[in-house]
């Protein structure tokens, strides 16, 4: 009995998010400072790096679309971006239940912080245009060069936690991983089990965009679109 | 430890919402796609059991026993 490739990363996410799950609880040891808050780690940083995963994803789908006509990418570039939103949001939200416990505050002004609300803002925007514009080949093409341009705002986030004062600490260095080994291990395969989440999500979400433009044109009584 | 079990449940059940919402969708639009090319629906459809069942036989049908009389 063959079992499907869907099915397959289905059993491999599902064990890896247990791994991920034993890591952030029980393997990991207690921070000093922060105490068993600083736990939430563990989900924060993978959720931030997958949407900067999806939000590039998004974007080089985008330069596909713009590139081909196809509307496959198309379709993916926007299935990324509502993705790379759905997991801003959880990162906002993750992170301001980390900072209120650790820091005495839910939101701060801070560069890095601030420059992600706008990369949240932007992305979106984008959705909203996608949502306000109906299935129209120009408006289609506004919305790809919307993702790529967004994308900008990616190293922004990432050149403001480096540089400036931010409230979330640099983890990695070009010399060093600033963790224990034991955390390093429970915060990789958090890593690896949320990219393999998001390979998942955005397979499903592409799916079900490319029927939306089928279902759109059988309606309108067209061929099915490339 | 609770303040932590529930921030982590605060993604999984947004996460778990989200891919609710995508089956959901994906299995209408399944359905939409089928219903526009023609082809025969899986779910199950109001009433047709009717559709399967013999014309109701009326005054004017011929019954077997009518068939076979002289």
């Amino acid at each position: 009995m063959g079992r499907s490739p869907d099915g397959w990363a289905a059993w491999i996410m599902g064990g890896l998010m247990i791994a991920a799950l034993y890591g952030a609880f029980v393997y990991a040891p207690r921070e000093r400072v922060m105490g068993d808050v600083q736990r939430i780690f563990y989900v924060h940083l993978p959720l931030a790096w997958v949407g900067f995963v999806a939000f590039g994803h998004s974007a080089w789908a985008a330069v596909q679309y713009l590139r081909t006509g196809r509307r496959g990418w198309d379709a993916a570039s926007a299935a990324a971006a509502e993705i790379g939103v759905l997991f801003a949001t959880l990162v906002i939200v993750t992170g301001s239940l980390w900072a209120r416990p650790v820091w005495n505050t839910w939101w701060t002004w801070d560069p890095q912080l601030v420059t992600y609300l706008i990369l949240w803002f932007i992305y979106a925007g984008y959705l909203m245009l996608r949502a306000a514009a109906g299935d129209d080949e120009r408006q289609r093409r506004i919305a790809a060069v919307f993702a790529i341009v967004g994308f900008a705002d990616v190293p922004l986030v990432w050149l403001s936690a480096r540089y400036l004062r931010a409230l979330s600490p640099v983890i990695f260095t070009s010399r060093s991983i600033g963790l224990a080994p034991q955390m390093a291990w429970a915060l990789g395969v958090g890593l690896v089990a949320w990219t393999l989440v998001y390979a998942v999500i955005v397979q499903l979400r592409t799916r079900l965009g490319v029927m939306e433009g089928d279902v759109a044109a059988l309606a309108e009584g067209r061929s099915r679109p490339a | 430890m609770t303040y932590l079990f529930w921030s982590f449940a605060v993604v999984w059940i947004g996460l778990c919402a989200y891919i609710r919402v995508l089956m959901r969708r994906t299995r209408m639009l399944e359905e939409e796609l089928r219903r526009l090319a023609g082809e025969p629906s899986d779910a199950p459809r109001t009433a047709s059991w009717m559709e399967d069942r013999p014309a109701p036989a009326g005054r004017d049908t011929p019954s077997p026993v009518s068939r076979a009389a002289p």
